[in-house]
């Protein structure tokens, strides 16, 4: 059979990516996979295409549910309706109709933690498997920028499903993890595609500003300059707020800012809008997905650089996915080493979060002995992070007592930590770096630079013009008039 | 203009110094407590209760310490007073700006969400279908909504082809709107949050910058011409099938919470209060506070049983003299009275503001 005709019928694609048809021909020959394919380059095409081939389910784990989410979503506008992801959104009458058919459903989406879950486990053991896929493997590895322990798990998983072809992708892994995914998955023999990292259409810019104030003048100096449309990364959503604001303010936009605070019906209104160029500007999180296969970015403005080069190029590649010349701009002041470091250790329960987690599961323990109830997990409640409620739970979990909860969590934070600072140093040291950027960023990924080519990084030299915008036609806004608007959706031709 | 500032002072000015801060935020967010209802009815506040769920809670704090910095309010242990000056901040910002007319958290918060979100999808579906687009990214997420929707367009396939079925949405949409307007509600703030077809709506933000009102009162006149929507809808069904189909699996817009549901049930066996408590092995002060949610929720509901009509009556003529709704000042003069038939009186007192 032809991938092609697959491709094209399913994906309405009519070639494949860099990368893709090697890793999708492994799957099919029943061969173990670890594959390594930069963000933007379309890592999911290469386990749903294989699976309109194979006989069973594709079961995919993947961390992380805003991800998840997304994901589900866009299959089903392809036109995908055997597709689900197991997680909290669903009611709890939603997640038992999905286990009762579990049977009827090609693709399902679940996190690392819900699969050890016995009875979801048992439902989904009770259909063939045919392709396992681990989603942003490197979680597995404690030497990654990611480590998450319910990844760990997954061995067992595997083996108790009866060892199912499995793919392990990830966008950026250096040997030692790629090493600790082949040992921890059971996978030694596997075939690797090791895609490089580089997206050399992304040209590499770091401009070093003296303080905050000065800062802001360059990002709003590159606004102005800049062919948009464009992602402006902040580390604090009221500061992707304020931005926001004063673009529109300035007539610099349309912009509009994007982070979990805004509610979910703005957010895919949002990105509607910047899909179809009305938005120019987007002042995202990076904590924050965009759940929107946008093409034609053209620039990252990094306000706040993130906390490792893993991080850094993931966000940029959101950036030029349709191959045309790109640009990401990193801006940095010397005071933002403080505010990652802030940063880096808001990812874990700090000690406040942790005595008061104790606390309340000191009480619910109190009234659960009464009615002989096992703890619950409970949705993440505020004030905590996805990440940091996971974690905490993971532990309590598995600890005997409070004093051993809280022991084993602080040393597992600690040693964290530590690796998160190297990695820190290391995007740091990048960023002083003075010799090419983009050889360096591969040399930390242990890639040599293969080509040379024109408009690389900042140090070797970048000619901005060819980023820069010819008088850009400015959209009028028009002011709101129920009954014209009314009319153009439902498409009626109105009397003037 | 800063609308929230005025939405705060204006309950506040409602609770006459009689309640806290945090009541104030319940009401606006809409908590489900008894204490919440009984504060919206006692207060005559039934308007604003649960219209700003989106209301952030840090936000809120800033305020309500700007508005005490600046002398607007006084806040107490337990309560909160709006001062002079705080009454004539609260006039400046209203005038011009009334709390738009026919908000109704009340009555229709539990609907106005499902309403919105079912035709909201429902326009995008039947826009794009008119293109021949069946893919796109929906705007709601909730499969609940989406199944909803789903089935309904099947049922009105068997009856109506897409065209005319889109013809006769935008025709009933038409009329509706044009009622809004001659009842002072503005349909501009509904229609521009719809998608259709390549064209994305507009979020609050950018529709509160572009008619140059605050955000907060944006909303709150969102919410008010959705409610009005909806109650006309409701009132006339012949003149709305396809809309008032929307909202025709809902039986009342009124809900209690599941406790007091079977604490209800329970009620209409002619079980009394001792025996319920004793059943579901609850306190007596529970079934209590259920008894007067339901007083509270359901106009239908009679304290006859619990407050014989001369007790009522002495309650009615105390709070009318003492001019108060604390519970307290009322049981200091009435000490033979218990609180529980002074929170029933209190609850029934406001018949007239509840539909």
């Amino acid at each position: 059979m032809e991938l092609e005709k697959i491709l094209y019928e399913k994906f309405s694609y009519t070639q494949f990516r860099k990368g893709q048809k090697e890793i999708i021909q492994s799957i099919l020959n029943e061969k173990d996979t670890l594959a390594l394919l930069p963000t933007g380059t379309g890592k999911s095409l290469c386990y749903q295409l294989p699976g309109y081939l194979m006989k069973g389910m594709v079961l995919i784990i993947s961390p992380l549910l805003s991800l998840m989410q997304d994901q589900v979503e866009q299959m089903k506008i392809r036109g995908e309706k055997r597709v689900v992801a197991i997680n909290s959104f669903l009611t709890r009458e939603e997640r038992r109709s999905v286990l009762q058919n579990v049977h009827k459903y090609k693709f399902i989406y679940i996190s690392p933690e819900l699969i050890q879950n016995d009875f979801i486990f048992k439902k989904i053991k009770s259909v063939p498997v045919s392709l396992l896929v681990i989603d942003e493997a490197h979680c597995i590895s404690q030497w990654g920028y990611d480590f998450r322990p319910d990844y760990l798990e997954l061995g067992r998983i595997r083996r108790e499903l009866g060892n199912p072809v499995t793919l392990a992708l990830t966008a950026t892994a250096r040997e030692d993890v790629q090493n600790d995914i082949k040992k921890f998955l059971h996978m030694e023999n596997a075939e690797e595609y090791i895609n490089s990292v580089d997206r050399p259409n992304i040209a590499l810019q770091v401009i070093k500003v003296r303080d905050y104030q000065t800062k802001k003048q360059h990002l709003f100096e590159l606004v102005k300059q800049l062919t948009g449309p464009g992602i402006l990364y902040f580390s604090s959503k009221k500061l992707a707020n304020e931005v926001a604001k004063e673009l529109n303010e300035r007539s610099l936009g349309p912009a509009a800012a994007y982070h979990s605070g805004i509610d979910q019906e703005m957010r895919i209104l949002l990105q509607q809008q910047f899909l179809y160029d009305e938005l120019k500007i987007m002042c995202a999180t990076s904590a924050f997905g965009m759940g929107v296969n946008k093409e034609n970015v053209r620039y990252i403005i990094h306000f706040h650089p993130p906390i490792n080069l893993e991080s850094y190029l993931q966000e940029i590649g959101r950036a030029g996915r349709d191959g045309e010349k790109s640009i990401a701009v990193m801006l940095y002041a010397d005071d933002d080493i403080f505010l990652q470091q802030q940063l880096l250790e808001s990812e874990y329960p700090s000690d406040i979060q942790i005595d008061h987690f104790s606390r309340i599961q000191r009480l619910k323990n109190f009234l659960n002995n009464i009615d002989g109830n096992v703890p619950e997990k409970t949705a993440v409640p505020e004030g905590y992070t996805e990440v940091q409620w996971r974690l905490l739970w993971k532990f309590y979990i598995n600890s005997k007592d409070e004093n051993d909860f809280k022991r084993k969590l602080r040393s597992f934070i600690d040693e964290r930590l530590a690796i998160k600072k190297v990695k820190l140093q290391e995007i740091t040291d990048w960023i002083e770096y003075e010799g090419c950027r983009r050889e360096r960023l591969l040399m930390s990924f242990q890639e040599t630079k293969r080509e040379r080519h024109d408009n690389c990084c900042d140090n070797c030299g970048l000619d901005l013009s060819c980023y820069q915008q010819a008088n850009a036609l400015k959209k009028q806004v028009l002011p709101i008039n129920w009954r014209h608007r009314l009319a153009e959706l439902f498409s009626i031709e109105m009397e003037i | 203009m800063n609308y929230f500032y005025a939405l705060i002072l204006y309950c506040i000015y409602q609770f006459k110094g009689e309640r806290s801060i945090k009541a104030v935020q319940y009401l606006l967010t809409g908590k489900k407590s008894t204490q919440t209802l009984q504060d919206a009815v006692w207060y005559s506040l039934q308007h604003l209760y649960s219209v700003y769920p989106e209301m952030d809670a840090d936000a809120f704090i800033d305020t309500v310490k700007k508005l005490e910095k600046t002398g607007s309010i006084v806040i107490s242990d337990k309560t909160v007073t709006l001062t002079d000056s705080g009454k004539k901040v609260l006039s400046e910002l209203m005038s011009g700006y009334p709390i738009p007319d026919h908000l109704n958290g009340w009555q229709f918060h539990k609907i106005e969400q499902l309403f919105w979100q079912r035709l909201t999808l429902l326009i995008q579906i039947l826009t794009n279908w008119a293109y021949s687009e069946t893919k796109f990214i929906p705007v709601v997420r909730d499969y609940p909504i989406q199944n909803w929707v789903k089935r309904w367009l099947g049922e009105k396939r068997q009856i109506y082809n897409k065209k005319q079925l889109s013809l006769r949405l935008y025709h009933e949409l038409f009329t509706i709107f044009e009622i809004c307007e001659q009842n002072r509600e503005n349909p501009d703030y509904i229609v521009a949050r719809f998608t259709g077809y390549q064209k994305p709506g507009y979020t609050s933000t950018q529709i509160a910058k572009q008619a140059a009102v605050d955000e907060t009162y944006y909303l709150l006149a969102f919410r008010s011409c959705l409610h009005f929507m909806i109650k006309t809808i409701w009132h006339e069904r012949g003149e709305f099938p396809i809309l008032s189909s929307l909202l025709a699996d809902r039986k009342s817009p009124w809900t209690l919470t599941s406790s007091s549901w079977e604490t209800y049930k329970f009620l209409k066996y002619g079980k009394n209060v001792e025996e319920i408590a004793k059943f579901r092995k609850l306190k007596k002060s529970t079934i209590e506070d259920h008894i007067v949610e339901i007083a509270l929720l359901d106009p239908a509901f009679s304290i006859k049983t619990y407050v014989k009509p001369e007790t009522q009556k002495r309650i009615t003529e105390a709070v009318n003299l003492l001019h108060t709704r604390k519970l307290k000042t009322i049981k200091d003069y009435l000490t033979d009275i218990d609180y529980f038939s002074i929170r029933l009186v209190l609850s029934k007192m406001n018949d007239k503001k509840d539909v």
